[in-house]
């Protein structure tokens, strides 16, 4: 029996259910120092003044410190994905003499426990001078820069266009227009931000552990700002509360620690509160599109153009590529002749924008499905039946839609996209709530959306085989998982490929020290690329082994024969020896017997799928429920269907946030957070949430070995969209238009007050 | 998010601690559920010089039903979950068990008090608007001594009450559920356990031809605090169809001027107030009728 | 100032400033860092422990509130290795992903198979709304939920059975 296809459930999992897996915040070596931040009041200020006097006098205080103070790693953030069209902005680990955002680090105390470095936080006195701040991303571009030195709050332009681009609109029969809002979503892994670390002013070793999506990166960083060889500094990602793109970079909070635990010389932990990951934590979406669709009277579509802002923040901590995707990402699975988008991106005085699941894919399909949407209101044609006529045929596939992205173009691989669609359109009952539906003060209405989910395809990865002393073999790789199931995942590929029971292999992740090269767990890449590498390794390492048997069985590799674990010399019975007696003779030999092998991506993989929905509108309260979900999703060749199936269906409810509870609320005139608590900053909890009914579909991906697609972020893109048009749908005798996120009762009581009833 | 420091004591007696409040005043805060003040206290909103833990005082506990005066006695200690399964409240109040599963969720209804969510005074939370249906009265002690206070008298406006800093809710006398009366709340949030964005409760009692004689409604949510309305009340004398029942609630349109905020804007939230006046006091008239006819 | 409780069945004495948290000092004296920290004022659950068998916040609880009270953690669901129903329904569904949030879940949850009551999935749903997650989508949980009730139900008619039986 194969182990790859199975629902096998995780070997991760029994530490983490009787309460001893082990997060950051969970590690206190003895004699730890807790620290804590000083964070700016203001969206944009000078800063006239630190005092430390009343802080450094409360007991337990170790030291307060400023800027000046810390001057050695007061140079700025390593650029994330450094992209030549942008003008970054990146900031040093405390705000020198001006503040750019609320939560922005000022000072930082170290003391015996986190209450009195609470308490003592409380005390720094800090002078502001108020700055007027930059909120309005639109305005912004316009408005004066919020970056001394910088002449402009336009950080970059990203611009793709395809065919004729925007002029192709003339040619089109019926053009529809439409603004399209999306609110600031904060991330919010349970687990907050958090970072241990331990010097040991012998060796000059610095060990860290974070709760990072890449243990590497996060090194040589880390190494930059503190000036020292990467080699002296170990990072380990233990146990990892979700990560879901914000955990990918260092954070001023980790330059901080790292270089005050060398200074010190007494381990530090910052364990960030919830507070702080609203305020200090990359954030994202915050778009606003003005998008045009041309369609011919038959629903083809003639040209897609999008002019987008993506408001920024202060920094540009990750590039752009959360832009960049969108842009990218909006043609989705459908023919379109000519496409042009446009996105400026805008410094304003918020928290900076990075990835955060999905990462612009998201954004670029509630574009083009909204204007599906409308296109097909204006036609008067069904939403499902536009669909249909642009989805691109399997005759059509592969097709190079004419992006040319990150150096190559894309290309998207055979599939059958009308068959998820069909799928779901069936089993919502879509024929059914087409029309609207009314049981008492609760009308009904669907939607339907599709995507195309581009994953992995950049970089490389790598798998490290070691034979154990016990005949159990190591797996290393560079991945780490903040909650993927990896361990169980990677074994699965392994196990397979090497003939061998799933329990025969151990999977280590998240450590510098357990591999020597790693990019890390972001952008569903960890299945394409470490699976693949693992496959690779496998078939290097039977054969690393075969030869080292050879040579103890003085025959021939070929003359061996590998069967479960066993290397036998064929023919000869007698002369087999198993994993551990193979391990035990190399250790007497002074012999380790590992192979490694690092795949790289030839380009992204494309999955595709469709999400349909029905949703109840109370027509009295404005209660949006939703009553039906369904998937179709492409995932390529699944290892694991159902730790897959969680993936979809957490990313879904993901997406629901967005669509319905999520946005970080900023006072236009202030920049002050107002929603900055889970009180009022809604997260999609049990009781809302509705069971999902999800079907997979494999189309393996033909750009590597294996056929592995990424699943992490499908869920998250269609949504916001199938849940728009099912809320339009549901409320269409007031010809509602759903175009803002989250999707409230207010906004549908004002649109139906505005409308009048019909 | 820790909470500053501050002096920690736990109340032997119920002399003990008004002894304590008397001395210390407001430097201090009554420790109880602390579901709400504990919140305060972790992210340093307040941050008081002693806290004095009033959890198991025998006076301020336990539930009485007096036949006499037909009042049931709730202890201002007795805890949401309490209120959700305790016979007698059942039997006498029963709108006070209804709207306890409405607070908050299974871990915040372990702890949370009916004492403590009174004068927390929260605009928005369920035991201040049904005690305000049920006309309730709060008993109050001081070192000085013991004084009523009808509950329509208590709330100043958000999160203010007329309660002194040294004086505690020891208990909230209820009158008992009348016959031929019903009783319902009705509420709306974004998520369920969340803080209503309006909220509405009614009580009414009906003679035997089922017209109301009598209504108590109050709407939560859409003022400082919990508020009784009294043009409901009267609009309601002598209603018996859906029709009236509405038109009666649409008396409260003119009554409230709701701020907007983060969660619903003003006019969207006297809207949805007018409408879970209009279920609240329809569900009440089931009850009211369907409590006389298995009397009949 | 010292406090003396029971924690997962063990006696225990803490030395403690007046205004810790109960679960700070479960984390930090006490070692028993199942109890996580993610909000910190009592919205997402992650710090739930069980005080005389009843679901609280421990974030919410001072620790000298825990003098004289029984106290169970995550970590006393499995006391000899032997997992809780609940744990082993929440390992079958994959009903976590990162873990961050299990042990709120799973102390809530134990919770409810305490009551042996029989729950719909629209109860188990609210029963768990003051549980926040953000990886699962909660569907795995509330299946692992429902599992781990059914299976305590039949396990509970079973024993009533054999009593009767004798």
């Amino acid at each position: 029996m194969g182990y790859i296809g199975q629902r096998m459930t995780r070997v991760e999992d029994e530490r983490l259910v009787t309460g001893k897996g082990r997060y950051v915040s969970d590690i206190t070596p003895p004699g730890t120092l807790h620290l804590a931040i000083v964070r700016s009041l203001h969206a944009h200020a000078k800063i006239t003044g630190l005092d430390f006097a009343a802080a450094k006098n409360l007991a337990g205080v170790v030291g307060v410190y400023g800027p000046q103070d810390l001057e050695p790693i007061m140079r700025r953030l390593p650029q994330g994905m450094p992209d030549p069209r942008l003008r970054a902005q990146m900031p040093t680990p405390l705000a020198i003499d001006r503040v750019h955002y609320v939560g922005e680090p000022v000072a930082v105390v170290v003391a015996e426990n986190r209450y009195i470095a609470e308490d003592a936080a409380q005390l720094v006195e800090v002078g502001y001078e108020p700055l007027l701040p930059v909120i309005d991303p639109v305005a912004s571009e316009h408005a004066s820069p919020i970056h001394q030195g910088s002449d402009s709050n336009l950080a970059a332009e990203v611009r793709y266009t395809v065919g004729s681009g925007s002029a192709a609109l003339s040619a089109a029969d019926q053009v529809v227009e439409v603004t399209l809002r999306l609110g600031r979503v904060v991330g919010h892994p349970m687990e907050p931000r958090g970072i241990v670390a331990i010097f040991d002013p012998d060796t000059e070793g610095l060990l860290v552990y974070a709760g990072t999506q890449g243990v590497h990166g996060f090194r040589h960083s880390l190494a930059a700002m503190l000036q020292m060889p990467d080699n002296r500094i170990r990072v380990v990602a233990p146990d990892t509360g979700g990560g879901f793109g914000l955990k990918t970079r260092i954070y001023a909070e980790d330059v901080l620690v790292t270089y005050l635990a060398v200074q010190l010389k007494r381990p530090i932990k910052w364990a960030g509160d919830r507070r702080e990951e609203f305020m200090s934590t990359n954030q994202e979406r915050d778009q606003v599109h003005y998008a045009k669709i041309g369609v011919n009277s038959n629903g083809q579509i003639v040209a897609v153009v999008d002019h987008f802002f993506q408001d920024q923040g202060a920094y540009t901590p990750s590039g752009i590529i959360v832009p960049d995707t969108t842009a990218i990402c909006i043609m989705g699975p459908y023919r379109v002749p000519h496409f042009e988008a446009v996105g400026k991106v805008v410094y304003t005085n918020k928290v900076s924008v990075g990835p955060y699941r999905g990462a612009g894919r998201p954004q670029g399909t509630f574009v083009m499905e909204r204007l599906l949407d409308h296109a097909a209101d204006a036609l008067g044609m069904d939403r499902v039946e536009i669909r249909r006529r642009n989805l691109l045929t399997p005759d059509q596939l592969p097709y190079q839609n004419g992006i040319s992205a990150r150096g190559d173009s894309m290309t998207l691989p055979y599939g059958e996209y009308q068959k998820t669609m069909d799928q779901v359109v069936a089993t919502i009952n879509y024929d059914t709530f087409r029309d609207p539906v009314q049981r008492g003060d609760w009308k009904f209405g669907v939607g339907v959306a599709n995507y195309l989910e581009m994953s992995g395809g950049f970089g490389f990865e790598g798998a490290k085989m070691r034979l154990l002393a016990d005949g159990r073999i190591e797996i290393a790789t560079g991945s780490s998982s903040q909650g993927q199931g990896h361990r169980t995942a990677i074994a699965q590929v392994a196990a397979d490929r090497l003939n061998l029971p799933f329990e025969a292999f151990v999977v280590v992740e998240g450590d510098t020290d357990a591999i020597e090269r790693g990019i890390g767990t972001f952008g569903s890449r960890t299945m394409m690329m470490t699976g693949n590498a693992t496959a690779q390794a496998a078939s290097g390492f039977r054969k690393r082994l075969l030869e080292y048997a050879a040579q103890l069985f003085e025959a021939a590799p070929e003359d061996l024969h590998w069967d479960r674990g066993h290397i036998t010399v064929t023919g000869v019975p007698a002369h087999s020896l198993s994993l551990a007696g193979l391990a035990r003779h190399a250790s007497g030999q002074n012999v380790t017997l590992e192979f490694a092998s690092y795949f790289e991506a030839a380009g992204p993989a494309f999955g595709m799928g469709t999400h349909g929905v029905v949703v109840a509108v109370n027509v009295k309260t404005w209660a949006i429920e939703i009553r039906d979900y369904r998937i179709c999703h492409d995932g390529g060749v699944l290892v694991n269907p159902l730790l897959a199936e969680g993936q979809t269906i957490g990313g879904t409810v993901q997406g629901i946030g967005t669509a319905l509870y999520e946005s970080l609320i900023i006072d236009p005139d202030s920049g002050q957070p107002l929603n900055a608590t889970f009180l009022d900053y809604l997260l999609p909890a049990a009781d809302e949430m509705p069971d999902f009914e999800v079907t997979e579909v494999e189309y393996p991906d033909p750009t590597n070995p294996e056929g592995f697609k990424g699943v992490a972020e499908g869920g998250v893109m269609p949504p916001m969209a199938a849940i728009c048009a099912a809320v339009e749908n549901a409320l269409r005798p007031w010809r509602v238009k759903i175009d803002t996120l989250p999707v409230t009762p207010t906004d549908l009581f004002y649109q139906v007050s505005r409308g009048g009833i019909q | 998010m820790k909470p500053a420091p501050f002096t920690y004591v736990r109340a032997a007696t119920l002399d003990d601690a008004l002894l304590k409040l008397q001395e210390w005043g407001e430097e201090a805060k009554v420790l109880a559920g602390g579901q709400s003040l504990m919140p305060l206290l972790n992210m340093r909103l307040a941050q008081p010089r002693y806290l004095i833990d009033v959890n198991g005082l025998p006076e301020m506990t336990g539930v009485d039903w007096c036949s006499e005066t037909q009042a049931l006695t709730v202890g201002a200690l007795t805890r949401h979950r309490e209120l959700l399964q305790h016979p007698l409240i059942e039997t006498h109040a029963p709108l006070l068990s209804e709207a306890a599963q409405y607070i908050g969720h299974l871990a915040i209804r372990s702890r949370g008090t009916l004492g403590g969510s009174i004068a927390h005074a929260d605009p928005a939370a369920e035991l201040p608007l049904v005690l305000t249906a049920l006309d309730s009265t709060l008993i109050v002690r001081s070192f000085e001594g013991e004084h009523s206070i009808p509950i329509g008298d208590f709330f100043l406006g958000y999160y203010m009450t007329i309660l002194e800093p040294n004086e505690l809710i020891t208990a909230v006398k209820i009158p008992g559920l009348a016959s031929n009366t019903g009783y319902a709340i009705s509420e709306f949030a974004r998520r369920h356990g969340d803080f209503a964005l309006a909220s509405a409760a009614a009580v009414v009692t009906v003679d035997e031809r089922g017209t109301i004689t009598k209504a108590q409604c109050a709407a939560g949510g859409v003022a400082p605090n919990a508020i009784t309305c009294p043009a409901v009340n009267d609009s309601l004398q002598g209603a018996r169809t859906l029709r009236d029942f509405s038109q009666a609630a649409q008396q409260l349109e003119n009554f409230i001027d709701p701020p907007d905020d983060l969660q619903a804007s003003g006019d969207y939230r006297r809207c949805l107030a007018v409408e879970l006046m209009t279920q609240a006091i329809g569900q009440a008239y089931a009850r009211a009728v369907g409590t006389k006819e298995a009397w009949a | 100032m010292t406090v003396e409780f029971e924690v997962n069945g063990r006696a225990v004495t803490v030395d403690a400033p007046l205004h810790w948290l109960l679960a700070d000092v479960l984390r930090n004296q006490l070692d028993l860092t199942g109890v996580h920290l993610a909000c910190e004022y009592g919205v997402c659950g992650a710090c739930t422990v069980l005080m005389d068998g009843e679901p609280v916040r421990s974030c919410l609880t001072l620790a000298m509130q825990a003098a004289g009270h029984q106290i169970t953690t995550v970590e006393g669901l499995a006391p000899e290795g032997q997992l809780n129903p609940v744990q082993q329904a929440f390992i079958n569904h994959h009903a976590l992903q990162c873990g961050f949030c299990t042990p709120g879940f799973v102390v809530t949850a134990s919770y409810l198979l305490n009551q042996q009551q029989e729950m719909t999935r629209e109860q188990i749903r609210e029963a768990l709304s003051g549980n926040l997650c953000r990886c699962t989508g909660y569907q795995h949980i509330v299946d692992a939920v429902e599992d781990a009730l059914r299976q305590s139900q039949a396990a509970g008619t079973t024993l009533a059975k054999t009593i009767e039986d004798k």
